[in-house]
């Protein structure tokens, strides 16, 4: 939204800009991320780190190895009950502005491990998540991806509006301890081995980290098509999202070329 | 899967040794005479996998002894099996250092305990953390679980 | 000791720290800078491999089977599968068995370029050496795309066989790598192998003497590198393993120079055996995989009689073995995985003793651990 007299200034070398803009250009040209690798994802994250999809070119390789020094983490992989605390002290550890991008699958939501007994169904259940990666692993390009994503959503923050240049006080998000029978907070469990949490997601940080109060319900049996007996019970072709051969190799079907 | 010469060796040299000697099932007490045999007689110097089946209809704790030689061949397998509520087995590190972590990690998943480790605390889970997951009673709860056939 | 009675300092390495490679911890005693006593702690990564594989059908367990040793989902497949098809009595066709040693060889190679980069990293050159290998590392995982359509979990590998034959587009690429690789393996020695620092960081340092190494049950390189020439792939030869000329290097000292030593040779070695397997290639015969369980439901719906198998493949860590346990039914009652880097751990600490606390992390990355398996 150049003016006739801001063009006019620039022909003289003298650029005009909001102070809110250059600052936000500044920090989302130089995110450094904390070199935190937990699981298979971690392996992808480096490869994005190497020569031939270079996160150096985002502004984003400088991999700091100290949570002090670093202003987003890349949550890259299965977040375990036991390594959930540690997750939370580095988060909080992490000076403000920080942004949290979950890699893949596990850190989202469990993953492939969600059942498993000691396997956090995604670490929005601890710290507040700015940007998903689905995938599993997912490749460099969709990591590029997100960190594209969070650089528009730093671009889009307001110097006026974001929290840690206000007088509200900045909080430690509370970090569980591991107790007889799962993952405590102030010495109730919050997750049980073997058990589902009792806690609900955090929301995105621009809604000020609350917690979303919808519980997370495993308990009710979830319909998938495939699973479905009406639809089994119909010519599997008819079948919304199955594909003819898929449909034709299912055995659970039957009659699909018997 | 055993390496039929020496597990009629085994049977033949300890004869008292066994419980059901055609799955080379050792008595419990008996398991430290049957593995020094195993390693300084039949050559198998290696403890190669330690595997604790929870055997819930027979309310009994199988472990399975997997070893090899490092000149070659198949594994020789042989197994002890002790009670659910009062796991305990003689252990194999002092013959085999290689079982230290085997060990350890059956304990903690099985709640196997085996006298004479040297340093016997859970591996996976914390300290504090009471009961053993990978016991099929263990209580299990996910999607997985609620919707999967054959399980129960 | 001095004359002075020092105190002994207690350092906590991990879990989140640059060089453990994932999330290992270990609790390091200290007299000055040497290292006392070292405890390893595990379970950061513990995600319950073995009770998901409990309750899903046996093919399920493939892709989580992946995920075990992330760097080598090729190897793991193929124990695994080994594993059932004994369990379950399943042919083989030789085709399939050459594509499944030509997977497991380029993964090798891909595993101890990387592996070497890590360790490296590990003694403070930072990622410098790591990029050649995560360069080579690329180009191979390019392949396995084309065969698999994933980079890293492959998820290849059937009953019977692995999912689909090579593409048309493979073998160009393949020989195009290959004709590549020996330059690759002469850079990277040059560069690493007979490098001053390298030399001198790692020789004389975490001696595992050959006559205690197989009583602490260490496969792979660890094992090779003190000196013991035991490797499944002779010991006990299974797919093709046993037609095909090899010879496997070892070490004589057990220090972590010789380690590295084993680990640049053996990639010769597999370079040798892709050679041998790409001129038969085109011979051979039985399709990629077993007909009768062609059919992805027959995968599905596999019942393997009642009863036990233990089967094991060379993998480039070690020895990696699948005991299964099965009642009869479409699930495996016990689903046990033996795995080398773990296993390998066991004499870590005594591997450690007496040395300083900057060569930890160079023995800790000799050993070549991967979290996903440690953990399982
Ligand atoms: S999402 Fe997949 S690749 Fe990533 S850590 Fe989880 S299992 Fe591994």
């Amino acid at each position: 939204m150049a003016t006739e007299a801001q063009l006019a200034a620039e022909r003289h070398g003298v650029f005009l800009t909001t102070v809110t803009r250059l600052y936000n250009w500044g920090r989302r040209s130089s995110v450094y991320p904390l070199s935190f690798g937990l699981a298979c994802c971690a392996i992808e994250m480096m490869a994005t780190g190497m020569a031939r999809v270079d996160l150096a070119r985002f502004g984003a390789e400088m991999f700091r190895a100290s949570p002090r020094q670093a202003d987003l983490m890349i949550v890259a992989g299965t977040v375990t009950k036991k390594m959930a605390p540690q997750v939370v002290r580095l988060y909080n550890q992490m000076p403000e502005p920080r942004y949290v991008i979950s890699m893949g699958a596990c850190a989202t939501s469990g993953g492939p491990f969600r059942d498993g007994y000691n396997v956090l169904r995604g670490i929005d259940l601890l710290i507040p998540v700015d940007v998903y990666v689905p995938g599993c692993p997912p490749r460099p390009e969709a990591l590029l991806h997100g960190l594209m994503t969070l650089q528009a959503q730093i671009d889009a923050q307001r110097l006026d509006a974001v929290r840690w240049y206000s007088d509200r006080e900045a909080r430690d998000h509370p970090v569980p301890s591991l107790g007889r029978h799962g993952l405590e907070l102030d010495g109730q469990t919050i997750d049980p081995v073997g058990g589902l949490p009792l806690l609900s997601p955090l929301t995105s940080p621009h809604a000020e980290e609350q917690r979303s109060g919808q519980l997370e319900h495993p308990q009710e049996i979830r319909l998938f098509p495939i699973m479905d007996d009406t639809v089994a019970r119909e010519t599997p072709w008819r079948a919304r999202g199955v594909a003819r051969e898929i449909a034709a190799d299912d055995l659970k079907r039957g009659g699909a070329h018997e | 899967m055993s390496d039929q010469p020496a597990a009629v060796r085994l049977t033949a040299a300890l004869p008292a040794a066994w419980r059901d000697a055609a799955r080379l099932e050792a008595h419990a007490a008996d398991l430290p005479a049957v593995a020094r045999f195993v390693r300084d007689r039949l050559g198998y110097a290696m403890l190669t996998n330690l595997t604790a089946v929870d055997d819930l209809a027979r309310g009994e704790i199988e472990v399975v002894y997997h070893v090899v030689s490092p000149a070659g061949g198949a594994p020789l397998a042989f197994r002890a099996r002790t009670p659910r509520a009062a796991a305990r087995l003689p252990s194999l590190v002092a013959c085999w250092p290689g079982a230290e972590l085997q060990e350890r990690e059956a304990y903690d998943l099985f709640g196997v305990t085996f006298d004479g480790h040297p340093d016997l605390r859970r591996i996976y889970l914390w300290d504090d953390f009471v009961g053993h997951p990978m016991r099929r009673d263990f209580p299990r709860q996910g999607d997985k679980y609620i919707a999967g056939a054959g399980e129960e | 000791m001095s004359a002075h009675e020092s105190q002994l300092l207690q350092v906590n390495i991990g879990p989140q720290h640059p060089s453990t490679h994932g999330v290992f911890r270990m609790e390091v005693t200290l007299d000055g800078e040497t290292v006392v006593a070292l405890r390893p702690v595990f379970g950061y990564l513990h995600r319950n491999h073995e009770q998901l594989a409990e309750a899903s059908s046996y093919i399920q367990t493939m892709p989580y089977t992946d995920r075990l040793d992330y760097f080598n989902s090729m190897t793991s497949n193929y124990g695994y599968a080994l594993a059932v098809e004994r369990l379950a009595g399943i042919e083989v066709p030789q085709r399939a068995s050459y594509i499944r040693a030509l997977m497991s060889e380029l993964t090798r190679i891909l595993n101890h370029a990387t592996a070497i980069g890590f360790m490296i990293n590990d003694m403070g050159a930072w990622h410098t050496a790591l990029q050649f290998g995560m360069r080579e590392r690329e180009k191979i995982l390019d392949l396995f795309e084309m065969a698999s359509g994933a980079r890293m979990m492959c998820n290849y590998f059937r009953f019977g066989g692995v999912v689909r034959d090579l593409p048309p587009e493979f073998l160009p690429y393949f020989d195009q790598l290959m004709r590549g690789l020996p330059a690759f393996f002469d850079e990277f020695e040059q560069l690493l192998r007979d490098n001053e620092i390298i030399v001198a960081r790692s020789s004389g340092i975490g001696i595992l003497p050959r006559d205690v190494a197989a009583g602490y049950s260490v496969t792979g390189p660890v094992l090779r590198g003190s000196g013991v020439p035991y490797d499944i792939r002779r010991a006990e030869p299974y797919g093709i393993y046993g037609e095909l000329a090899f010879d496997i290097p070892v070490g004589s000292v057990g220090d972590v120079y010789d380690r590295t030593l084993v680990r640049f040779a053996e990639m010769r070695q597999s370079y040798r055996i892709l050679q041998q397997i790409r001129e038969r290639l085109p011979d051979t015969g039985g399709g990629h995989i077993n007909p009768a369980l062609a059919n992805f439901g027959k995968q599905k719906a596999l019942r393997p009689p009642a009863g036990e198998a233990y089967a094991r493949v060379e993998s480039p860590k070690g020895e990696l073995g699948f005991y299964l346990v099965s009642d009869g039914s479409t699930q495996p009652y016990r689903y046990k995985v033996r795995a080398p880097s773990f296993i390998n751990l066991t004499p870590l600490g005594a591997m450690c003793r007496g040395h300083l606390l900057a060569d930890v992390v160079v023995i800790l990355g000799s050993i070549d651990i991967v979290m996903g398996e440690v953990d399982r």
